[in-house]
């Protein structure tokens, strides 16, 4: 072997170790680390991704429950695949699985009426897995991006959408508004710093929150 | 491969895990390079790497690469106790699992069952391609 030929070979195992880092290892998709690579360059042109697509499997607990965790590996399987076909081969964008049964994808906005057609076709997934073939869905979430809104906040509200879609009906794609940010609240309790005092507050769900108000005990800023 | 592994009497041969010094050699190589920035870092990684580097693929990464090699994706591998391993395997549009256990017994060390393990689980993926009829890879 020639240095230049050592050296070749040395470009191409980086490559393929980089490649590898960011693959999922039970989809075609990429994985979190990739995405988290992703974001910087999301709606920063014309061209780029724009929209954050959020979702996730219908009732996965009852198919791991039902047919055993490794079914449940071979849905998430097929439903990676099934994006890959459908939205990364066609190059309307970047496909992700994160943890678990969650998917996410970075569309560019021109292709976000092919998309919600496509949605449908997951509303019944079969996943044929040793002999036995059983269905699975998804039902989507999505957000627009905005000047001046994270990339984590945008993330919520495309999953915020998604768990909406669901209660609407399988393979249903459904966008992020201020209405349904408006009609879902996160309620937790904090202490306040000035007089310990316990409080509970109540914010709008991916909304950024920068102002919780005053303590109503002692009226210092919280 | 490597031919002169022998597992106790009693155990049924099975097919070891392939050795090849090529994946040291370029893991050392790598790091060589890395360390130095030179080519002749890497080139003395490499001779390193080459020659300590004759060990057998983990049992996971050799299963993955010998389902590759006959174009098959694996989307799951599973260990199953000290003994046993299984994988999850995508073709034709199914996904199939092929399971194993070796022989539990005392006198077999790690190195060994990993190597029952890849030889029953290769054997198994051979006789399942002939009774589906599937022409692959060779």
């Amino acid at each position: 072997m020639t240095l230049k030929e050592a050296l070749d070979a040395l470009r191409i195992a980086f490559a393929d170790f980089e490649r590898a880092a960011r693959s999922d290892d039970k989809t075609p998709l990429q994985n979190a680390l990739a995405l988290g690579e992703a974001k910087d360059a999301f709606a920063t042109t014309d061209n780029s991704p724009s929209i954050l697509v959020f979702a996730d499997i219908n009732r996965f607990k009852a198919v791991n429950n039902q047919y055993g965790y490794i079914a449940g590996d071979a849905a998430i399987g097929q439903v990676g695949l099934l994006i890959d076909e459908g939205v990364v081969k066609p190059d309307w964008g970047q496909a992700f699985r994160l943890s678990g049964d969650e998917f996410v994808v970075l569309l560019r906005k021109e292709f976000l009426s092919d998309f919600q057609q496509l949605t449908r076709d997951f509303s019944s997934c079969g996943v044929k897995f040793d002999n036995e073939v059983f269905i699975v869905s998804l039902s989507f979430g999505y957000a627009l991006s905005e000047d001046g809104i994270e990339f984590e906040v945008l993330r919520e509200r495309a999953e915020l959408a998604c768990k909406r879609a669901k209660t609407l009906g399988d393979g249903l794609c459904l966008g992020w508004t201020e209405d349904l940010g408006r009609s879902h609240f996160d309620s937790f309790r904090i202490t306040c710093g000035t007089c310990s005092a316990l409080i509970s507050c109540e914010v709008p769900v991916a909304q950024k929150v920068e102002n919780l108000g005053t303590c109503p005990a002692c009226g210092s800023k919280l | 491969m490597n031919e002169t592994l022998q597992y106790p009497i009693g155990v049924d041969f099975r097919s070891p895990r392939p050795r090849s010094g090529v994946g040291g050699a370029l893991l050392g190589a790598i790091f060589g390079y890395a360390v130095t920035r030179s080519s002749n870092g890497a080139i003395a990684g490499g001779a390193v790497g080459g020659l300590v580097g004759n060990q057998p693929m983990p049992l996971n990464e050799a299963l993955r690469q010998r389902f590759s090699e006959k174009s098959l994706d694996v989307v799951s591998f599973y260990r199953l106790g000290r003994f046993g391993a299984k994988i999850l395997f995508r073709l034709n549009d199914a996904y199939w699992t092929l399971e194993s256990h070796a022989p539990q017994t005392p006198v077999m060390n790690i190195e060994q069952i990993e190597d029952w393990l890849y030889g029953d689980i290769t054997q198994k993926l051979e006789i399942f391609l002939g009774q589906n009829d599937l022409r692959l890879a060779p």
